[in-house]
């Protein structure tokens, strides 16, 4: 291996991110170059320097607090949605059809009653009156 | 979204978020910048949600934090600078005439921060993902929606800018 190409793939062995082949060759290269020791040894340098000087920011509280607010409250709806068994919804749909059912039939027979109820005392009334202003005889 | 997409979300996205805050602070050196970067980033990870099919949170969500960070910059550009002095300024010129080891320490640390801040977006985004994150080679071409061989170069020559920037510094300690 020339120092052209163990140049080019110093970063990528240090990053241990070479095949295991070319990884090898490499190596037995470094072994060999002081020149090319002595620039991975910069790199190893560089990159504990690195490490050591550049901070990992902690998200801030208030910024949790936002994305949390924003995807909705925490204590929002149930949790989960009691999952109703597919046989059970269909008693459950029947029964409120029929429950209606009933409410507007019911309903259409009370006002009918009704109706005819109304029809027949206001006959009465008419007929009583009549009576009334017959002569008697 | 519910209850439970909530919980989901925030148990695979969300404990990548100092990553993602990590990210925006070096890609926009504003603290206030970044917190409202990686909330939109959040948002928008959370309406695509449905769409994440599993694999690498942590890469997904910064592939976001950084398109909505160069989105910023974009809107940013032409408009005037305020932004003051960053951390790295305040140390450097902090306790630069103590002789105490720590403060030396600090300073060094100011040194490099700087360094790093004054590299181009592209070379500081793979600097801070590798060295920070410690991220592969190919979860950086993930994040930065280029191949594993640019990947490979700008880290080479990130670090060569780097070399060359402290060197002064460098030669100083030694």
């Amino acid at each position: 291996m020339t120092c052209a190409i163990a140049t080019e793939r110093l970063d990528a062995y240090r990053d241990r991110e070479l095949e295991d082949d070319e990884a090898e060759q490499l190596r037995r290269h470094v072994d060999q170059c002081a020149e090319c020791a002595s620039r991975l040894a910069e790199l190893a340098r560089q990159s504990t320097m690195l490490r050591d000087a550049l901070v990992r920011y902690s998200a801030p509280d208030t910024l949790r607090a936002r994305i949390r607010s924003a995807l909705g409250p925490a204590d929002a709806a149930p949790l989960v949605r009691p999952a109703v068994p597919r046989r059970q919804a269909e008693w459950m749909r029947l029964a409120a059809a029929v429950l209606v059912t009933a409410i507007v039939s019911g309903g259409g027979a009370y006002l009918a009653a009704r109706q005819e109820l109304t029809a027949r005392s206001t006959t009465d009334a008419v007929v009583s009156a009549h009576v009334r202003s017959c002569p008697v005889t | 979204m519910s209850a439970v997409d909530i919980d989901r979300f925030e148990r695979i996205v969300l404990v990548h978020l100092d990553s993602a805050y990590t990210l925006a602070r070096y890609l926009l050196h504003d603290e206030h910048d970044a917190q409202d970067v990686v909330q939109d980033a959040a948002l928008r990870a959370m309406r695509h949600f449905d769409g994440f099919r599993g694999g690498d949170a942590r890469a997904w969500l910064l592939t976001i934090v950084r398109n909505c960070c160069y989105s910023l910059r974009r809107k940013q550009r032409g408009q005037p600078r305020t932004v003051g002095l960053d951390e790295a300024d305040a140390v450097a010129t902090a306790d630069t005439d103590s002789a105490d080891a720590e403060v030396l320490r600090r300073t060094e640390q100011a040194l490099v921060q700087r360094a790093v801040a004054s590299l181009p977006a592209e070379f500081r985004e793979v600097i801070v993902l590798r060295e920070i994150e410690a991220m592969s080679y190919a979860e950086i071409a993930t994040v930065t929606g280029v191949p594993v061989g640019t990947v490979m170069s700008r880290l080479s020559r990130a670090r060569n800018r780097l070399a060359t920037l402290l060197a002064p510094a460098a030669r100083e300690a030694s």
